[in-house]
């Protein structure tokens, strides 16, 4: 947490950066957070700043950043929003749609039912290590989802 | 004229403290100590004559303090550092003066290339055995390094049964003694590995995933860093260093045996937390190392030129940690 | 956990009692009852350390300053009983005292430097004993008044060949066990103890449930200091002189048996049974060793190793439950 956001952010393409003798490029990592930092509307004053400086939610987009440098296919997030503000929730839903536009796949965890309904193609819920249930989020109301969750908890 | 020069150079001032705290006090104190040492003790502590032994005995405390540094730095610690140099100094020794006793045939030097390289080996492997304990098994540093070092000390015992060996060839006693274009051999060799982890630390991925690893392991674990294996590596080159240091310490005093610089520790975890590591992890830099290094040579040699018992000596490096960590977190807290 | 550190506790017994097995087996003078006084002395010194070193452990913390401190007290307990006279009560209390002292001192520093203990007693420890040595230049003390030297003892037999050599079960080991039931109690049957474990177990959690944690910080780091002062009398009685540099160094030791014991470094777990066949491990092992006649320079490389396996052993089982594998 007190740890650069420079270094953060590029913490899994370390590799990527290095030049020919095997040290990272400082230029390139700066590059990299800074190509982040715009796409996610990351608030940042100085990318030499320790994380911990950021809002909860930027810290989250920091987290989102850094597997993101790894172009990977698919994204899975678990509980993303869990303690970011409105508006940053927003945000990283915004971030989302576009990352799925772009054919990321992206399975999202969560268990707030608004959260799921209004941001996903499909739904699965489990429960105990099982699928119990799949749905379109057209075929179900939130109050029915929610049911389904608390209902079938006994 | 003057007084906007005065605030011009008092602001810079502030913004350096701003941008590195540590490093800006550690200058100030360092400026201060020599000022203090030729107000007071004037032609008497900083004379050529005295430069030239503290670069001599302030590289093999420099080496040790990068040995404990780079662990510390992951969040560990390293109290094997002292029985590790000395383990591998007792080897070094083992093999100049005992296994290859005949050296009338050809030059030493490939004899002297060999022991050192003994003596390294050791180290690594100590340090390896470190690394393993603490990142595969799962011991704590603490744990781990305090029973490597119990156990290192205990087999340099039976190996020496407590007796000094000495009597090491001529070439071997010039890299602890010997002068390159007027500067002490060992003082080149530190200034060169100083370099060199500065680098690493600083721009290298292992390097700063240890800064990684020690403010946060659980995250940077679940960022794909393979901790394990930088961990391991940090260890061994910890122990590596030691190794190093031994070959400059066992040159310098001629012998090696169990229990040379067993104050060492103490005032190498002092350097390290002096020159801004945090013992929790995450931070430190070589060049607070070495200011911190050169403050605590200058004092130690007034000491010794006031002739301040070592007891009192300790004592007082005692109060100077505790002193650290406060201003530490005084200065913490204020930024 | 609590299941595990049973088991543990368990296999540490057998351990102890195969051990006593080889060393009864290989020597003839290893099992009788002078010997296990012998035994039962001389841990009584680290085993009271250790009791408050457990305490210390369970808390999350660690002190490494434990054996300097145990100087001081000896010392200043020392001038006290020749130059001012005074009773055995007296220097315990005396001794006791000290240690708490020094052991607030180390307290207030832990929690307000906000440092691991780990430095911050190493520091301590530093200047405790470079004072000490610096104020009393080493000197030994061995003119301690008649009564202080007469042994004191709470049984009167004679052993098996008719000579007296021990006469009963000394005032230190009296002390160890009273000791240990004392923290037994402590850990076991009060909130204090309670607090202590979840102290330990998270720190955070524990403030945040309204715990005096510098209060709680104090104690732990006085109990100690208390525990290493009256042991250090205890030492003083045994060897019937101050040796200012026979006890610093044996700080792992101490550590070592508690760990050994199942304590863990990291807080929140430890049993004072566990710590007790700790302590009797390590002092049968050193004193087998003595008499199967192996060479005082093998000591430290047993203890290594002996260290280094049941903490790799413990690491590794905490890792396989923490991680559900």
């Amino acid at each position: 947490m007190e740890q650069a956001i420079r270094e953060n952010t590029t913490v899994t393409i370390f590799k990527e950066l290095l030049d020919n003798l095997c040290m990272i490029n400082r230029k390139k990592q700066i590059n990299i957070v800074n190509h982040w930092i715009d796409s996610l509307s990351i608030r940042v004053g100085d990318v030499e700043n320790p994380v911990n400086t950021l809002s909860g939610g930027n810290q989250q987009k920091i987290v989102l950043a850094k597997w993101l440098a790894i172009n990977p296919k698919i994204l899975i997030l678990d509980s993303p929003t869990v303690g970011v503000d409105i508006a940053a929730k927003n945000s990283l839903y915004q971030i989302m749609r576009e990352l799925s536009k772009r054919n990321i796949g992206i399975i999202l965890i969560s268990d707030e039912v608004s959260e799921i309904l209004y941001n996903c193609h499909y739904i699965l819920l489990m429960q105990k290590g099982k699928i119990v249930e799949e749905s379109l989020p057209e075929e179900i109301t939130e109050k029915e989802l929610g049911a389904k969750i608390i209902g079938d908890r006994k | 004229m003057l007084k906007d020069n005065y605030r011009i150079y008092l602001s810079n001032i502030r913004s350096l403290y701003q941008k590195d705290p540590t490093l800006s006090i550690l200058l100030f104190s360092f400026l201060l100590i020599v000022l203090w040492l030729l107000i007071f003790f004037p032609g008497k502590v900083l004379t050529l004559g005295n430069f030239q032994s503290m670069a001599f005995q302030l590289p093999e405390l420099g080496i040790l303090s990068l040995a404990i540094m780079i662990t510390m730095i992951s969040g560990g610690i390293n109290l094997s550092t002292i029985a590790t140099a000395n383990m591998a100094g007792i080897v070094s020794a083992f093999v100049m003066t005992r296994i290859i006793a005949d050296t009338t045939s050809g030059s030493t030097i490939p004899l002297i290339v060999l022991a050192i390289l003994a003596g390294w080996l050791v180290s690594l492997l100590i340090g390896l055995i470190n690394g393993i304990l603490i990142a595969h098994i799962g011991v704590s540093p603490i744990l781990a390094t305090l029973g490597t070092m119990t156990l290192f000390e205990g087999i340099s015992i039976v190996l020496t049964k407590g007796y000094v060996i000495s009597g090491f060839p001529e070439e071997y006693q010039f890299l602890g003694n010997g002068v390159f274009i007027g500067i002490p051999i060992p003082f080149i060799i530190f200034l060169v590995l100083a370099f060199f982890v500065s680098i690493i630390l600083r721009k290298t991925p292992f390097g700063i995933a240890n800064y990684l690893i020690g403010s946060n392991e659980t995250a940077t674990r679940f960022s794909g860093v393979n901790i394990k294996k930088i961990l391991i590596t940090t260890y061994a080159v910890s122990g590596l260093f030691c190794g190093i240091a031994s070959t400059i310490m066992t040159s310098r005093f001629n012998s090696a045996k169990t229990g040379y610089g067993s104050s060492y520790l103490l005032i190498t975890i002092l350097i390290s937390v002096m020159g801004g590591v945090d013992p929790s992890g995450g931070f430190g830099q070589i060049s607070g190392i070495v200011l911190a290094l050169f403050i605590l040579q200058m004092i130690s040699s007034a000491f010794n030129f006031l002739s301040i018992s070592s007891h009192l000596t300790i004592a007082i490096w005692g109060v100077l940690l505790l002193l650290t960590i406060g201003l530490r977190n005084i200065q913490r807290r204020s930024l | 956990m609590k299941n595990i550190v049973r088991k543990y506790e368990f296999y540490l017994f057998i351990i102890i009692v195969t051990l006593v097995v080889f060393f009864a087996v290989f020597s003839d003078n290893f099992l009788n009852l002078e010997n296990f006084m012998d035994i039962l002395i001389s841990s009584s010194f680290i085993g009271i350390m250790a009791a408050g070193m457990l305490v210390v452990l369970i808390s999350g913390g660690i002190d490494l300053s434990v054996t300097a401190i145990a100087t001081v007290s000896q010392y200043i307990m020392a001038i006290t009983i020749i130059d001012y006279n005074g009773n055995l009560f007296s220097a315990f209390i005396v001794a006791g005292i000290i240690g708490i002292l020094l052991g607030t001192f180390n307290a207030f520093l832990i929690y307000y430097l906000k440092a691991p203990a780990l430095i911050i007693t190493i520091a301590t420890l530093n200047l405790f004993y470079g004072a000490t040595i610096f104020i009393t230049k080493g000197k030994w003390i061995y003119n301690f008044p008649e009564w202080f030297n007469q042994s004191h003892n709470l049984f009167s037999f004679t052993s098996a060949d008719g000579i007296h050599r021990y006469s009963g079960i000394s005032l230190p080991v009296v002390i160890l066990i009273l000791v240990f039931i004392l923290t037994y109690i402590i850990l076991k049957y009060t909130v204090l103890g309670r607090k202590i474990f979840a102290m330990g177990g998270n720190a955070e959690a524990a403030r945040r449930a309204g715990f005096n944690m510098l209060g709680l910080t104090i104690f732990v780091y006085c109990y100690i200091g208390f525990l290493s002062g009256i042991g250090s009398v205890g030492q003083v009685l045994i060897l019937h002189s101050v040796q200012p540099n026979a006890i610093v160094g044996r700080e792992l030791e101490v550590i070592a048996a508690t760990v050994l014991g199942g304590a863990s470094l990291a807080g929140g777990a430890g049993s004072v049974f566990g710590t007790a066949l700790g302590v009797a491990l390590l002092a049968i092992v050193w004193n087998g060793l003595v008499i199967m006649g192996v060479s005082s320079y093998w000591h430290n490389v047993i203890i290594g190793l002996i260290i280094i396996f049941s903490v790799s052993i413990n690491a590794y089982k905490r890792k396989k439950t923490l991680r559900g594998y």
